[in-house]
């Protein structure tokens, strides 16, 4: 009676606990950010890239293209569109976007910004202009800019200066227009930008470019899936638009040939940068954790029907999985606040490793009745029956506890999950499921094939050699290629496809936007402490500016100069009779005595004695752009971020390099450090600017190098734990290195083929690793038991049912563990798929080694002792 | 993800475009008609026609110049000078060696200025006025008369012996920049250009043959000083 109240205590517990999962679970939010998958203990300088990244100008900038076809290839689909009709798209599309609210700015080439750029500068020249300095406003500095001037004015770059030299003798306005616009010159047709590449290939004809910067910070996916969805039909909107009026020129003209090899219909959308990569990770997570899940479940499900035979038993079967399924994603929640789709995702292997338990119970409940009742050993079987489990889910627990402390927020929340459902299901087998199966149940043993298992395991202890020696082959490769097992390359873990990240460098190199590899970032706590950080860089900088170490820098203080130097240059401007005086002086031996100067005395009077130019002035200029840019706020602490980028010197510049034109010099960093350091020593500096000098591609190297260290600790770290529990639990060196010899050789031959056949390993092949460790634990746990329990000392042709029922419900296991991880094989995240062609393979393996290196059954004083 | 770095910042300050035009318009129409030597066909009566289809037998050529600003604020003209390069179809260039080094190239659709040791470059098309000069120098060149005279009233004067072309425009959008061109020419040879801008400020720029002329125009930087020479 009492063990009746307590296995109805279990049942009504297991519901409760399912209410309450379930309850947690609908309530919970579900992300899709990548920057789980980024360490959670940076430094300084990764803690300002992760920062950038995420919240940084450019994570809301969207990189816009709209191609104009043509496949030289394939003539049919006829020529490209024109780039009149390509420049007309760009222009009615960015027309679209610029009334949208959801986008701050929206740059195709169009000049809209031209007469609000040029009454600004003209306007405050002198407190814009870096070339403002006391010794400018001389009577000698006037003259000798009075004497350029003139230069300018006979060339026929100088007609800009024709009708504003008596405004601007110096030409102030020009040499801010100048170093506005350096090395920022992109093809126009129609007044747009136009790129078209010489490339052999088809998918780069010419192309319209837009550039369009979203209100919203591209941390808010949703937001930006908007946003990409507004760009997506202002193109549409403008496509069809250009569509019928082709259409209508088509059937007046009636020579539909010509007309149709050009419609503008043909043009096609691309759309890259970091909004659309967010986006598309998270669609592809949600996408892919849906198929793979719907995919793994329907594969199993068949896998144990067809095993079954009965549709009880394929639910029974289910249940512990889908009850250990919703606790951990249950826990999950709880503890993290958020699930991550790539835990969702990865709850797809659960159904590969946790439907094994009930597998196995079914099994073992199911041998023929004669059989059972022959034995009373039944009850001692059972218990070790359980034990054996129990120390298979604490072998699991222990290697996915290496997760947790991985410090990536998405592996721990992976370990967790995994961790809670199967202590859940592997419970839920013990003392939910006996208690739901009627007492009459069973199912197919399937003895043919338990026999053909039965005899194939008598064999196997003949391939140890064979494996041994290719586990030393394995061994060989790995030390071939011993410097190159790890990958050290962070875009391995990238979600984004390697085509994808190629047409964004594409793009950005024909925006004249490569991707910056240097930065200096200056973290000030208000936004004229972080101009001020700016400028000093820049001016630290200058020098190897000058002697082309760098082409050059981009900062925000060169669109918005700090209070304090607007001020020095008020201070810098003479006052009125001094500058007339000075003037006069100047303009002795030169032909200007017909001009009338009165423009200029009034301007610098004015810019004199009036207010600095603020941000707000800005507004509506390019020059807004370019500083919010650069310039940033962060809600979260309430600093200022300022960014200098530092160009590199192009390849062909420096002699005796003819490799490539593309990829630019290094920059050289030491002396930039150099540079640098001065302001991060002097005392007289503010103490509250920060100012640090970040070489991105190697800071995000040294970030994915040190996680993936502490991850390999980590797992090394779980390895010995795994080997101590078991090593406790057995009690027996021979055992013990049973137990362990398969597993090895698993993890060595998986490696080596990954290794060999994929490249090198990632952290998520390292996760697998461990996995086929947890997984694989289980099989030699059970050969290890099999060798210790009854057993004829005859032939393998009169096995017991015993026997060939464990043979079997570890086949069937292992086949549904190799079609859960093996699914995630398929899927296009490089963590679902390292772990799925990782753990497949190794899952396989590990049973087949267990058999081969499993004790021989014939060994017998151990069965003499079980029998009554 | 973690590889897309803060990179994008642009700011596009646009020349004055109206400036650009002038540029472009005065060095187009100095292009148009002082590259080439003037094959004269026919003595009587001397036609438009006539004229535009002796400048389109050119190919190639080569001339030196000098051009001298008369500008309303300053007291003398300044002057510059250097040569002139043309290579058909649509390849033009002037290379000002005094006062200072500045290369200016006109290459089908794009307009390229290199001083300072800084090179700009401006798409003809994206400006409709400065379009209208490009084609009026290939109509030019391919002896379109037609072609031109949609931007502009072409009136001819003298005989081959001595002949005057003068350009009016007849677009409003080209009319606010420049009043009137005028080119002069003697034989076989353009002697003058007249650039006559809407402010008042004008051009005019001589030109002579280079006495070697070469069969295609050189892109090496390196070309000899010829200091200016003229007529």
């Amino acid at each position: 009676m009492k063990s009746r109240a307590m296995r109805r205590f279990a049942v009504v517990l297991w519901l409760a606990v399912l209410v309450v999962a379930i309850v947690v679970i609908a309530r919970a939010r579900f992300t899709a950010d990548l920057s789980a998958f980024l360490p959670s203990k940076p430094t300084r300088e990764q803690a300002l890239l992760i920062d950038q990244l995420r919240e940084g100008p450019a994570s809301h900038l969207i990189l816009i293209s709209i191609d104009g076809g043509g496949d030289p290839a394939s003539p049919a689909s006829g020529l490209p569109v024109s780039d009149v009709a390509l420049a007309a798209l760009s222009r009615k599309t960015a027309a679209v976007l610029r009334a949208d609210p959801r986008f701050l700015s929206v740059n195709n080439g169009e000049t809209t910004t031209a007469a609000r750029d040029r009454e600004l500068l003209l306007n405050h020249r002198y407190l814009l202009s870096d070339r403002i300095a006391p010794e400018r406003f001389t009577a000698v500095g006037l003259h000798d800019a009075l004497n350029e001037s003139l230069d300018l004015l006979s060339s026929s770059a100088g007609l800009m200066l024709q009708s504003l030299i008596s405004r601007d003798p110096t030409a102030e306005l020009v040499h801010l227009v100048d170093t506005l616009t350096a090395g920022r010159d992109l093809p126009l047709v129609d007044g747009v930008w136009i790129a078209r590449s010489a490339a052999i290939d088809a998918q780069q004809g010419p192309h319209a470019l837009l550039l369009a910067e979203t209100r919203a910070a591209g941390s808010d996916i949703d937001a930006q899936e908007s946003a990409l969805g507004a760009v997506r039909s202002a193109f549409d909107a403008a496509r069809r638009e250009a569509g019928s009026n082709a259409a209508l020129k088509t059937s007046a003209n009636a020579d539909e040939k010509t007309n149709a090899s050009t419609n503008p219909t043909h043009a096609r959308l691309v759309l890259s940068g970091p909004p659309v990569f967010a986006v598309d990770a998270r669609n592809t997570i949600e996408r892919e954790a849906a198929r793979l899940s719907l995919i793994g479940a329907t594969l199993v499900a068949l896998l144990l029907g067809s095993v079954y035979r009965s549709l009880r038993a394929l639910v029974l079967g289910l249940l512990p999985m889908i009850s250990g399924a919703l606790c951990g994603l249950a826990v999950v929640a709880a503890g993290f606040g958020v699930i991550h789709g790539i835990t969702l995702g990865f709850g797809v292997t659960l159904i590969g490793e946790a439907v094994d338990y009930a597998i196995y119970l079914f099994v073992q409940r199911s041998r023929p009745r004669e059989d059972k009742n022959s034995g009373s050993n039944s009850a001692a079987n059972s218990a070790g029956f359980w034990s054996t489990i129990a120390l298979g889910v604490a072998t699991s627990v222990i290697g996915f506890s290496a997760l947790i402390f991985a410090g990536f927020q998405g592996l721990a929340q992976i370990g967790i999950l995994s961790i809670v459902a199967l202590v859940v299901a592997a419970s839920v087998t013990r003392w939910v499921l006996p208690v739901l199966m009627p007492t009459d149940f069973a199912v197919r043993t399937m003895p043919r094939l338990g026999h053909a298992l039965a005899a194939a395991t008598v064999r196997a202890s003949t391939l140890r050699w064979p494996l041994l020696a290719l586990a030393i082959a394995a061994c060989v490769v790995l030390s071939l290629h011993r410097d190159r097992i790890w990958s050290d390359d962070l875009a391995s873990l990238s979600p984004v496809a390697k085509s994808d990240q190629a047409t964004d460098a594409r793009l950005r190199s024909e925006l004249g936007a490569p991707d910056v590899r240097d930065v200096v970032v200056v973290v000030a706590p208000d936004q004229e402490s972080a101009l001020r950080g700016s400028e000093r860089v820049v001016e630290a900088l200058a020098p190897l500016v000058a002697d082309g170490s760098l082409a050059g820098v981009d900062a925000p203080s060169r669109y918005l100069p700090s209070q304090a130097t607007q001020r020095a240059r008020q201070a810098a401007l003479p006052d009125d009779t001094t500058l007339r005086a000075h003037f006069a002086e100047a303009l002795e031996g030169l032909p200007f005595s017909k001009a009338h100067f009165d423009g200029f005395f009034e301007d610098v009077a004015r810019e004199k004695s009036g207010p600095p130019v603020t941000r707000a002035n800005l507004e509506g200029s390019s020059l807004a752009i370019g500083t919010r840019a650069l310039l940033s706020h962060h809600e979260s602490d309430r600093q200022w971020t300022a960014l200098v980028a530092l160009r590199s010197p192009p390849a062909q510049s420096r002699p005796g390099n003819d490799m490539s034109r593309d990829a630019p010099h290094d920059v050289p960093r030491a002396r930039i450090a150099a540079a640098l350091s001065p302001l991060r020593a002097d005392a007289n500096v503010d103490a509250a600017i920060e100012t640090r000098a970040i070489d991105i591609k190697t800071e995000t190297q040294q970030l994915y190098a040190g996680y993936l260290s502490e991850a390999i600790r980590m797992a090394g770290l779980g390895a010995l734990a795994i080997v101590v529990l078991l090593a406790f639990a057995l009690r027996d060196a021979l055992r013990l290195a049973r137990v362990l010899v398969p597993l090895v050789l698993a993890v060595v031959l998986v490696a080596a083929a990954q290794v060999a056949l994929a490249g090198p390993l990632t952290l998520f092949h390292l996760v697998g690793l461990l996995l086929i460790v947890a997984v694989g634990s289980n099989y030699a746990l059970f050969f290890d038991r099999r060798a210790r329990i009854e057993r004829p000392v005859d032939a393998s042709t009169d096995d017991t049912s015993d026997d060939r029922a464990l043979l079997t419900s570890l086949v069937v296991a292992n086949l549904t563990a190799v079609i859960g991880f093996g699914v995630l094989g398929w899927s296009s995240l490089p963590v679902l798929h390292a772990i799925g062609t990782t753990v497949a393979p190794g899952a396989l393996l590990a049973l087949l080694l267990s058999s081969v290196f499993a004790a021989k059954k014939a060994q017998a004083p151990l069965a003499t002792m079980n029998l009554p | 993800m973690p590889n897309k770095p803060a990179r994008i910042r642009r700011c596009v300050v646009d020349r004055n475009s109206a400036d650009t035009v002038r540029a472009a318009s005065a060095f187009a129409i100095a292009f148009v008609f002082g590259c080439g030597t003037a094959v004269a066909l026919a003595a009587e009566p001397f036609t438009a026609k006539q004229l535009m289809q002796a400048l389109s037998a050119n190919k190639a050529s080569r001339a030196d110049f000098v051009e001298k600003k008369y500008l309303a604020s300053l007291d003398r003209p300044l002057e510059s000078s250097g040569e002139l390069i043309y290579a058909a179809p649509s390849r033009l260039e002037k290379r000002t060696l005094k006062p200072k080094l500045e290369v200016l190239i006109v290459d089908g659709g794009t307009l390229t200025i290199e001083r300072n040791g800084t090179k700009r470059s401006i798409a003809l098309a994206s400006f409709p006025e400065i379009s209208a000069f490009t084609e009026s120098i290939r109509a030019t060149l391919a002896g379109d008369l037609d072609a031109l005279s949609r931007d502009y009233r072409v009136e001819v004067d003298g005989s081959l012996a001595r002949w005057r072309l003068t350009l009016l425009p007849s677009d409003p959008k080209i009319a606010a920049l420049v009043s009137r061109v005028t080119v002069t020419g003697r034989d076989k040879r353009i002697d003058a250009i007249e650039v006559l801008q809407a402010d008042g400020n004008r051009s005019v720029t001589t030109i002579t043959p280079t006495i070697t002329p070469k069969i295609a125009p050189t892109t090496t930087p390196t070309i000899p000083a010829k200091a200016g020479a003229s007529s």
